[in-house]
């Protein structure tokens, strides 16, 4: 397990914005508080499923401790843009002496000749960059399953809004019976689940 | 993307697939939503750049709940789903 320690938070979380919403629903008013906050929430949601991933570009100061024989250290933000410092016991490393996979987030030392080989001391701390353009960013690269999740998350929360979940049929004898379809409620839809699925099961193997 | 003077030689991936490393001195188009932390740690002088400004959408400016009214029991999500009524 690593300490990390945000230098410079991401502007937004939201994975989508007001006017994709609107735009999916093809109604609605993109400048209201509401939708944003339903846009808020279900980011949240997605980013909570997803073990509290953070989607959004942060430069952040990730300590490793005790770390022996290690192939490549397991960054927390992904993918990483930049490695900007290594040091171990507070002294710098040279940055041709590493190398990193942008989208695996892993960082592996190289000796003097170019090979690989294993991170060894008590104190290892990697300042870097990682993390997506979001929607509403300029230059924008977040993979577009996120956000066709977030989009379904909001169009979920918006059409069930008021209503009871639990509410499966109603009969009145002698005049109609009328049934209701919940596959498309609650805080995640399953359609939206299924985009994530891989990022749930993604664990970090250190 | 904004051009920047790199003070400090670092590796940095700008699509996200081949890594080049950017040497002391040399001149760069780096993604805007990097530069604020790439400043702040001293590894880049962006110049004049400046960041999103307030009230847009990535400025992460907080949103406040409306109160719900007798009007709007649900606290106004109906009128962001439908939009605002007609008269």
């Amino acid at each position: 397990m690593s300490i990390l320690t945000v230098i410079t938070p991401a502007p937004s979380t939201r994975l989508t914005t007001p006017e994709a919403v609107v735009g999916r629903m093809g109604e609605g008013d993109a400048t209201s508080d509401a939708l944003g906050l339903v846009v808020d929430v279900a980011s949240d949601a997605i980013a909570g499923y997803c073990h509290d991933r953070v989607f959004g570009v942060e430069t952040v100061m990730e300590t490793f401790r005790e770390v022996r024989h290690r192939g490549g250290l397991v960054l927390a933000r992904r993918p990483v843009t930049a490695v900007l410092l290594v040091t171990e016991y507070g002294k710098t490393i040279d940055p041709t002496l590493y190398e990193f996979d942008p989208n695996a987030g892993l960082l592996w030392r190289l000796d003097v000749m170019g090979y690989r080989y294993h991170w060894f001391g008590r104190n290892i701390v990697v300042t870097y960059s990682g993390g997506w353009a979001l929607p509403a960013d300029s230059g924008r690269n977040l993979p577009f399953r996120y956000e066709e999740a977030c989009i379904l998350t909001c169009v979920a929360m918006l059409t069930s809004a008021g209503v009871d979940p639990t509410l499966r049929a109603v009969t009145n004898e002698g005049v109609g019976a009328y049934s209701f379809d919940r596959s498309g409620a609650g805080a995640i839809p399953a359609t939206a689940l299924s985009l994530l699925d891989g990022d749930a099961l993604d664990v970090q193997i250190a | 993307m904004a051009n920047a003077l790199v003070l400090q030689a670092f590796p940095y991936a700008s699509d996200g697939i081949s890594v080049v490393l950017l040497v002391a001195g040399s001149h760069v188009e780096i993604r805007d939503e990097l530069i604020p932390g790439l400043t702040a740690t001293g590894q880049i002088d962006a110049g004049d750049w400046t960041p999103a400004a307030p009230g847009s959408a990535s400025s992460g400016e907080t949103r406040v709940m409306p109160m719900a009214t007798s009007s709007e029991p649900d606290g106004g999500l109906l009128t962001a789903r439908r939009g605002p009524r007609r008269r």
